[in-house]
């Protein structure tokens, strides 16, 4: 387990599985940082600074083209994994050229190209280039074939049709990810049928049909009389998108290709259209598998979230992943939620939820009984202000967990700012005070830092002493559920009185002995002398 | 229902059923295993690191399980780790070694964050600051190093 160059006990001692998970916490300006830490960590590291070759700003290009660096790539290119080609330099640096070996006019003419300076890709991601149209095609091609390990390509440059076809389905036998986000124009079927045989994913934005008779010019009649009769196997395929147009050949085109698929598929669809989705076959075919068709035109999941959001009027109860929610699967909750009854978002990474979309919810929302959005975190949290802004619909809560940004006084701050933040906290307190049906109630505070977003300060959350307006919950008579988590213990004897002689049917109180700071001696002697049920 | 695990240094803990769950090779072996009330042993995990564990598997027991999430930047966030988690893991290393034995998939994340925001923001000094590190390169080698790879760093 221990590595004998390890040049730190915390680091490369661990099992290389383990550091590899710190590695991807990591992106490529750190690690351009711990590659000059010293000699261990440089031969670590430079694989993993080098193994993915993108360009995120014309300045980073431009360093990267330099004499110094073109010197380093010969030593370094074997580790680069992942190729961004994204502009015309980088293209003519990367791909190999053409050298004429014997050229005598009229007799022989014989070329070669050289061997690149990159061999080991698994992926590569052509972009946009203007004028690049069969500029590069040859050499794109002779790139692919000295990297037979490919197993994702990305293509958003114009090349040749012919040629990308055939790159495609005769020189990356590995291929498990096709993006074709070029309008391509061939034959369609042709190109399905042959798609190699571990292929996952396939992406073609923008494809128009040609079939083999109009497209004789460039596929010649045998290859394309072949591919009908030896249609390859797709048992890897799992999700499919086209976009385009097939001319009137959908059905002929997806089905054949849809049962050489295998359960494996799980989205398959494309743009929203009733030449797709209104297709009885493709339909049918689809059926088999359990799918229907998707729409993929918009932003992912996040559209389709959105749009069966507000599809559905008798909406009662949303429980979702965050990953899932985008801005506008947020717009439709919030403008559809005058049923709602049970909004509960799981995980975390939500994009798009704000603390005042949860605000504009509890003030439309008459029916809200459980409200879950745990992992809000940081900038996104329900702010004192939303939750005061305006009134609550709803009367009937049970249930809610979130996470609320109080501007809170620290104890050297002027005796004004303390009864300020004091005062705020008791108007929050007071509105959930109202709420008599509920059993859980978690708000306490996650300790972010609002201006860093860096969690480690106790600054912003309630700090549920009497003082601050936790007598507000006296009406809480059902409560059985509340949590102080997250705090910096500002709780003391006198609030455990008070919940004691108070909350009658409280079974557990949740963050007091298990939490950050250890209570004081005070609260520690008076929870071994009353031993409440609670703790 | 409750489980015994013991320590490599002998020492028995009783674990809820459910707590012991959250690691999935305990999770696996109890599968194994059906019912039974033999006692788990642990070997790699001493009993100093294996209360640690136990603790955040209590404090994370209502958690749930996680989803793979789908993103396309293969580069994860590490700023999104828990408070009560933060200090938790203010421990040390063994921690990560035993979520990683265990199993303990959230808990292995949580460990491998911490030691990436120790990494994240620092110059090469201030690394070797944190972990200890004696700087071999000469400044000549340094600045090489530097001048082959500058293209990479933000600016």
């Amino acid at each position: 387990m221990t590595c004998p160059t390890a040049p730190s006990p915390t680091l490369f001692t661990l099992p290389t599985e383990v550091y590899e998970i710190i590695l991807l916490f990591l992106n490529q300006h750190d690690l351009s940082q711990c590659i000059r830490v010293s000699r261990a960590w440089n031969k670590t590291l430079i694989p993993h600074l080098w193994c993915t070759l993108s360009f995120r700003s014309r300045s980073q290009l431009k360093r990267f083209m330099t004499d110094k660096v073109q010197q380093t790539l010969a030593k370094n290119a074997k580790y680069v994994r992942e190729l961004h080609l994204v502009h015309k330099l980088l293209y003519h640096q990367s791909l190999p050229s053409r050298q004429i070996l014997i050229s005598e006019p009229g007799i022989a003419h014989l070329d070669v190209f050289t061997i690149g300076p990159f061999t080991n890709l698994h992926a590569l991601v052509l972009h946009h280039w203007r004028g690049s149209r069969y500029v590069i095609d040859e050499r794109v091609l002779a790139l692919v074939r000295q990297n037979p390990g490919l197993k994702r390509l990305v293509i958003n440059v114009e090349m040749d049709p012919k040629v990308q076809m055939d790159l495609i389905i005769k020189y990356i036998p590995n291929l498990q990810d096709l993006d074709l986000t070029v309008s391509w124009r061939g034959d369609v079927k042709a190109l399905l049928e042959n798609l190699p045989e571990c292929i996952r994913t396939v992406k073609m934005r923008d494809v128009h049909h040609l079939g083999p008779g109009t497209a004789r010019k460039e596929a010649s009649p045998s290859e394309s009389g072949a591919s009908l009769t030896t249609m390859k196997r797709h048992h890897a395929l799992e999700f499919f998108q086209i976009g385009g147009n097939l001319a009137g050949k959908e059905a002929e085109i997806l089905v054949p290709f849809l049962k050489s698929c295998s359960q494996s598929l799980h989205t398959f669809g494309g743009k929203e259209s009733s030449c797709y989705n209104q297709n009885e076959k493709i339909t049918s075919a689809l059926s088999d598998f359990g799918l229907v068709w998707t729409d993929l035109t918009g932003t992912s999941a996040d559209a389709k979230n959105a749009r069966s959001i507000s599809l559905n009027s008798n909406l009662t109860s949303i429980n979702t992943f965050a990953p899932n929610i985008g801005p506008l699967t947020v717009a439709a909750i919030v403008n559809n939620c005058e049923r709602l009854e049970t909004l509960n978002i799981i995980g975390y990474t939500i994009r798009g939820l704000m603390g005042s979309h949860l605000q504009a919810i509890l003030s439309t929302a008459t029916r809200l009984r459980s409200l879950q959005a745990h992992w809000l975190l940081c900038g996104y949290k329900i702010s004192a202000m939303d939750i005061l802004s305006s009134d609550w619909a709803t009367t009937s809560l049970e249930h809610v967990d979130l996470k609320i940004h109080i501007p809170r006084a620290a104890d050297d701050d002027t005796a004004t700012a303390i009864q300020s933040s004091r005062d705020t906290q008791r108007q929050v307190l007071r509105r959930f005070g109202r709420q008599t049906n509920l059993r859980i109630l978690a708000i306490g505070g996650m300790a972010v830092n609002p201006t860093t977003g860096n969690f480690g300060v106790q600054l912003s959350c309630l700090d549920m002493t009497l003082e601050s307006g936790l007598d507000e919950l006296r009406d809480l008579q059902n409560l059985e559920f509340l949590d102080i988590h997250h705090m910096d213990h500002r709780v003391g004897v006198p609030e455990l009185e008070w919940i004691a002689a108070n909350l009658p049917q409280l079974s557990r109180l949740h963050g007091m002995l298990d939490s950050l700071t250890p209570p004081s001696p005070e609260v520690q002697e008076w929870l071994q002398t009353h031993r409440p049920t609670w703790t | 229902m409750t489980v015994i695990l013991v320590s490599s240094d002998n020492q028995d803990f009783k674990v809820d059923k459910e707590v012991a769950e959250r690691s999935i090779l305990i999770k696996n072996m109890l599968e194994d295993v059906g019912e039974s009330d033999s006692p788990i042993p642990l070997p790699n995990v001493t009993a100093a690191v294996l209360t640690k564990v136990i603790e955040y598997c209590e404090h994370h027991r209502n958690d749930p399980v996680q989803v793979p999430e789908e993103t396309d930047d293969p580069r994860k966030r590490s700023n999104d780790i828990e408070e009560w988690d933060m200090k938790f893991m203010q421990v040390d290393h063994e921690i990560i070694l035993a979520a990683n034995y265990l199993d303990i998939k959230p808990l292995l994340d949580v460990g491998c964050k911490t030691v990436a925001n120790i990494i994240k923001g620092k110059t090469p000094e201030e690394i070797r600051k944190a972990f200890n590190i004696v700087n071999d390169f000469t400044p000549e080698e340094e600045a090489q190093i530097k001048k082959e790879n500058e293209w990479a760093e933000d600016r």
